[in-house]
């Protein structure tokens, strides 16, 4: 990574994506500043490429596209000799396609990037996108701002719009996905399968780990910030890989598809603050449930795990929203008036609502294994997130524990604190 | 100096958007606007090519209509204005190309074009 790209020339990545100069000075730009702006925070000075290198690792070796330390771990027994053999030819398959593409920027993430880019195939890929050409095909980059988000900046002078993925949303969507490893049951293979997924339980005793882990980093995140470049503190599960994969790489489409859905309309989108703009967010959340619906049919056989991804990164952004509105106020008296976007627990209600509109279409089956998930995740989720509120009002009250000033502009224009309710109303927290 | 244009982004988060791009269109840039629509929130930047001897004309029109301070970063390829309410009303901070701060209160034009100036023509 230590050579930086010759400016002056149109980048092309094997694919079809193609970088004029411009729009590799637009994207290194906003990755410049955010880089610098990380580096003077941490006082690592101000230039950019030092930040970039203490906190991006190198390129991801080959060994890491080998079944070998696989069958290490589990056992060279645990596959036949064949399977292992498909693991590696998928292996080497993902290595030449993504792996030997160059990156179009010098501070671009090595690792997030050709997550991004694998997302971005599988979505555009989708049988929901096919017939609505995305011309000009978007491009994409990360971000190092520690905001929790994803969003569309077009390029000025080509006008082809970038989907910019903060490295931060990654990480709280893999943070998300390995606290649920925790606090679901083991999931094998088999029950994957929609007529075993209506079997498992509802009722669940997590380990002890997993409710501080849960509350320790919802914390982290409100008052420090997405942990850029730190290790993550918690490993999934044992046993529960195959779940916190699953529910990641169907999160990631999910938010990925919903952008892309936004690029799709945004010639018909009304300015941003319009009344229909809240409405646009739903119509992106149910473009990109339609999309992850799509690839788990193709993937897994059955929508119910993409439905469920779905539902779960609407209820992570819930509770980033709940945590930051209660550290910063002290109380659930809260009202989220954001001009432009609902509240995560609006979307997923919205999202729930219509895919009960649609039931008709869905067999029986499918529909009881969807809604089996639901209330399996409502019931743990709701639990964990009855021991970590009187966690961080503790903190706040006994820690002097604030938000990080990364969210003071989210928290001045998301949150509105209203009187508490009266005998006859009752506040939702 | 003079016939140098600077590509330039505008971030001004509640500040009326319309008052942004008069005082733009005022000081003679082509603007575009770039709407950050986003999975949780939409911030608004606008993106400009003006004359470099401009820029302190327009920060003038921005100082009494921004209810924080502003920041002028003309390190990278593209000078970031934004506001910056760590910065009283009416104050601007200058980041030259090789890093050198300079922060004026109330400045006037002559003082503002001629610390623009100087910061823009650092070597880096």
């Amino acid at each position: 990574m230590d050579e930086v790209q010759d400016q002056g020339s149109p980048l092309e990545l094997p694919g079809s994506r193609v970088w004029t100069p411009e729009q590799r000075e637009f994207v290194q730009t906003w990755q410049e500043r955010a880089y610098r702006s990380l580096g003077e925070s941490r006082g690592w000075g101000s230039d950019p490429l030092t930040a970039f290198r203490q906190l991006v690792p190198s390129d991801l070796p080959p060994e890491h596209f080998s079944s070998d330390p696989l069958q290490r771990q589990h056992g060279a027994d645990s596959l036949s000799a064949e399977e292992w053999a498909e693991f590696d030819r998928g292996g080497r398959a993902i290595r030449n396609k993504y792996m030997s593409r160059p990156l179009p920027t010098p501070y671009e993430h090595p690792h997030l990037y050709r997550v991004m880019e694998m997302t971005f195939d599988a979505v555009i890929g989708a049988s929901v996108f096919q017939g609505k050409p995305l011309d000009p095909l978007p491009l994409i980059a990360t971000l190092p701002r520690g905001d929790v988000s994803a969003q569309i900046l077009t390029e000025p002078e080509t006008d082809v719009p970038i989907v910019f993925f903060e490295q931060g949303l990654f990480l709280y969507l893999q943070h998300f996905a390995i606290l649920l490893s925790w606090a679901l049951p083991p999931f094998s293979p088999e029950q994957f399968e929609e007529s075993a997924l209506a079997r498992l339980p509802t009722r669940h005793t997590m380990p002890p780990q997993a409710s501080g882990a849960f509350a320790g980093t919802l914390y982290g995140y409100v008052v420090s910030g997405s942990p850029i470049g730190e290790r993550v503190p918690i490993q999934v599960f044992p046993g529960n890989q195959l779940l916190a994969a699953m529910v990641l790489t169907y999160m990631e489409r999910f938010i990925m598809a919903h952008e892309l859905s936004h690029v799709l309309s945004a010639r018909s989108d009304p300015p941003p603050g319009s009344e229909s703009d809240r409405e646009q967010e739903f119509s992106a959340d149910e473009a990109g449930a339609d999309v992850a619906m799509d690839l788990a049919v193709e993937g897994l056989g059955s929508w119910v795990v993409g439905y469920w991804a779905c539902d779960l990164a609407l209820t992570a952004i819930d509770l980033l929203e709940r945590a930051l509105g209660l550290l910063a106020f002290g109380h659930f008296h809260l009202r989220f008036v954001s001009p432009t976007h609902p509240p995560g627990s609006e979307r997923r209600a919205r999202l729930r609502r219509r895919t009960a509109s649609l039931a008709p279409q869905f067999s029986p089956q499918s529909l009881e294994a969807a809604n089996h998930l639901l209330a399996m995740s409502d019931a743990l989720l709701g639990r964990l997130w009855e021991f970590t509120a009187p966690a961080l009002l503790f903190a706040r009250s006994q820690r002097a524990a604030t938000p990080s000033p990364l969210w003071n502009r989210r928290i001045e224009r998301d949150y509105k604190a209203v009187p508490p309710p009266t005998s006859e109303s009752k506040t939702v927290s | 100096m003079g016939e140098d244009l600077l590509k330039l982004d505008v971030s001004f988060e509640d500040e009326p958007k319309e008052d942004v791009l008069a005082a733009l269109a005022g000081a003679g840039a082509k603007v575009k606007e770039l709407n950050q629509k986003g999975m949780t929130g939409v911030e608004i930047v606008v993106a400009a090519v003006l004359a470099a001897n401009a820029l302190a004309n327009l920060l003038l029109k921005f100082l009494p209509l921004w209810k924080c301070g502003i920041v002028v970063d003309t390190r990278g390829a593209r000078v970031l204005t934004r506001k910056d309410c760590k910065l009283p009303r009416g104050s601007v901070l200058i980041v030259g190309k090789k890093g050198t701060e300079v922060k004026l209160q109330q400045p006037s034009e002559i003082e503002l074009n001629s610390t623009i100036q100087a910061l823009l023509g650092e070597k880096k």
